[in-house]
């Protein structure tokens, strides 16, 4: 696992509060939303203000969202291609 | 037990937890908010993880209503009466924090006094009336004659109110059941009492 | 049961100053929704409906000292002021005073040039009641975007069961930082001033203003319209987002029909929510043809006002009040092709049509519906 799966772990339990869950609790192709972690439109648009944060991506379009947060994988895949911090 | 205990109630504040039966769970020290409604919500073994999403003052009414729903049928028809002096500034000013940066917008949705009527209501599947409304300090006689017509208009079957105010991280928490009718009418004059009284 | 009528009224919004020159801004069409200068936060600007301080300040001179009372104050005191010169019945021992805010003074909040209390809306609230000298403690309703509406009721409900003779019910909300930052942080505004129901919708504009209006247990000689119920529903779904089956909406229309005893067929015009986000709009359309009303007039005024947060519901009650008067539907501003799942009856051109009977809606944060019924009542000549 990169350092860039851990570390996303670890701000996604932060920023969105989820207090009783590890890092380790989440697997890198867990569906967040749904049926894996259950997160809501709300933690969407947090996942959003995380990108622009950490990593210096501005989201214009929440629908990209749908694709992008669709598991720690992919969000590590979008983040490395789109990094500019 | 004197009269005025039949009055269902929860009390939180100062560090402690109070119902119609007593104290029910105390810290030593002085917590700030979030922390001392943390420790209640592991001390009561609740389970519900959008608790820790919460912000201050829905926790505090969470809890309450968690702990007052042991001894009460909350249901479709309960109505939610509540009130409060300083809205939601405290998460205003969370909120207003965050915005020198990136705004949260998971702080933004708390920055409205009425959004712990909604999460006490998605927990007990509520559906029935809501109103939110902003006094100086404690006044009962308000909630209790709105709570009033709303049972005489059959409105809702019988009603939660509450008085939550959450400012400068001091809690202060009172949320009580009205029966009924007849139930409201005897608690006219005794709450401003069982409020101010600080159970040991 | 004794009935409420809602007699004068006023609207103190960047259309105008009063009622009736804002329904005739609205006849001609035209949108307090402008597009405002960038900022850095805002690069590329945003529509909303403001209004300058220095054209508050311009009335409010006549009446009081403007360096006294914050921008919002201003503009409620000057809506009630409007109401209470045209009311004999106003009387600060019996009247009652309820007024509805979701954030009040929020501009205050980093401020230092009131006292700390102020951004309290108990306090703002007492600060309007204390210019008029009312000696009623002022009721605050702040219940998200249903809280106009909720003030009506709580006024109206009031009067029935005697707690008042009669209430001026006030309603006001400004477009702050805050507010702005917040609905960008849910990536809820519109680029465009905002398009309700339509097939381009895609978010809020903000809008500020300030309403208020008499609502009296007494009818009198010429034609009222009568506040007849409402219903108030939690949808118990999520804190930023309806039911998809529209269920809150549904339950708070289909609960003030049983009360009532008044049935879809007989609604002649409805003012919804409409405040132009996808998933709103849909909601309400869904609620509204389970409710058997997709055939009713219906428009949101969104599209001339913007989204005026707890001052919509009362300014929207207030035009459809006149609506009702004038036997007049009203255009719903900036929709052109319908962008919801069910039809809707949306009003396109101005009509003149025989009202009697109107339903406003409106839904908030927190899960919170509002349903309200009015009736034209007839002159007693």
């Amino acid at each position: 696992m990169s350092d860039l799966h851990t570390e996303l772990k670890e701000s996604i339990i932060e920023q969105l509060n989820l207090e009783d869950m590890e890092p380790s609790d989440i697997e890198n192709e867990d569906a967040l939303f749904g049926d894996g972690l259950g997160l809501d439109s709300i933690d969407a648009l947090e996942l959003i203000v995380l990108l622009e944060k950490d990593y210096g991506i501005k989201l214009t379009d929440p629908n990209q969202g749908k694709e992008i947060f669709a598991s720690v994988n992919t969000m590590a895949g979008f983040i490395e291609k789109h990094r500019t911090k | 037990m004197s009269e005025d205990q039949s009055i269902k109630f929860i009390k939180i504040k100062d560090n402690r937890i109070t119902s119609s039966e007593g104290l029910l769970f105390k810290t030593e020290d002085k917590l700030e908010s979030i922390k001392f409604m943390s420790q209640a919500y592991k001390f009561f073994g609740i389970n519900y993880s959008k608790f820790f999403k919460m912000d201050g003052l829905s926790k505090a009414g969470f809890i309450a209503a968690e702990l007052l729903s042991e001894k009460i049928q909350l249901e479709k028809n309960t109505g939610l009466i509540f009130s409060n002096s300083s809205s939601s500034q405290d998460t205003d000013l969370r909120f207003q924090e965050s915005m020198q940066n990136f705004a949260s917008p998971s702080v933004f949705v708390y920055t409205l006094p009425n959004i712990v009527l909604g999460e006490i209501s998605i927990r007990h599947s509520i559906q029935s009336e809501n109103a939110f409304f902003i006094t100086e300090k404690f006044d009962p006689e308000l909630m209790l004659d709105y709570a009033e017509i709303q049972l005489k208009n059959l409105a809702c079957e019988n009603v939660l109110c509450g008085w939550l105010n959450l400012h400068n991280n001091e809690y202060d928490v009172f949320l009580w059941h009205v029966a009924d009718l007849e139930d409201l009418q005897s608690q006219r004059g005794q709450l401003p009492k069982i409020y101010a009284t600080t159970n040991e | 049961m004794q009935q409420v009528y809602l007699k004068s009224d006023s609207i103190i919004s960047p259309l105008g100053f009063g009622t009736m020159a804002n329904l005739r801004e609205l006849r001609l069409q035209n949108s307090a929704l402008k597009l405002q200068k960038p900022t850095s936060k805002y690069p590329a600007g945003y529509y909303a409906g403001m209004l300058d301080e220095e054209i508050i300040d311009r009335s409010f001179s006549l009446i009081g000292n403007c360096e006294d009372y914050t921008k919002l104050e201003k503009m409620l005191i000057l809506a009630i002021k409007d109401v209470v010169d045209k009311e004999e019945r106003v009387d600060s021992l019996s009247t009652g005073l309820v007024i509805a805010t979701t954030k009040g003074n929020i501009d205050l909040l980093n401020s230092n040039k009131f006292a700390k209390e102020r951004v309290e809306l108990w306090k703002m609230a007492q600060v309007v009641a204390d210019f008029f000298g009312f000696k009623n403690k002022p009721i605050v309703v702040s219940n998200a975007c249903i809280s106009g509406g909720l003030a009506i009721k709580t006024a109206a409900d009031f009067i029935k069961y005697g707690k008042f003779d009669s209430a001026i019910v006030a309603a006001g909300d400004l477009v702050s930082d805050f507010v702005l930052s917040g609905f960008q942080s849910f990536q809820a505004m519109s680029a465009k001033a905002c398009k309700p129901f339509d097939a381009e919708r895609n978010g809020i504009s903000l809008g500020e203003a300030a309403a208020a209006v008499f609502i009296d247990g007494q009818t009198s000689q010429e034609q009222n319209v009568e506040f007849i119920h409402a219903v108030t529903t939690n949808d118990a779904n999520h804190i930023s987002g309806p039911s998809r089956d529209g269920e809150g909406l549904y339950q708070a229309i289909s609960r003030l029909e049983h009360f009532t005893g008044i049935t879809s067929e007989e609604i002649d015009a409805i003012s919804a929510h409409g405040t132009a986000t996808i998933y709103n709009d849909e909601m309400e359309a869904i609620a509204f043809n389970r409710s058997n009303l997709n055939d009713i007039p219906m428009h949101s005024l969104k599209g001339y006002f913007g989204h005026a947060l707890g001052a919509s519901a009362l300014i929207e009650s207030i035009m459809l009040k006149h609506s009702l008067l004038n036997n007049e539907l009203i255009i719903s501003k900036n929709f052109e092709s319908s962008g919801v799942s069910a039809s809707l009856n949306i009003t396109t051109e101005a009509t003149q049509k025989k009202l009697n009977i109107a339903l406003k809606t409106a839904s908030g944060f927190g899960g919170c519906n509002i349903a309200m019924l009015f009736r034209k009542t007839k002159a007693h000549v």
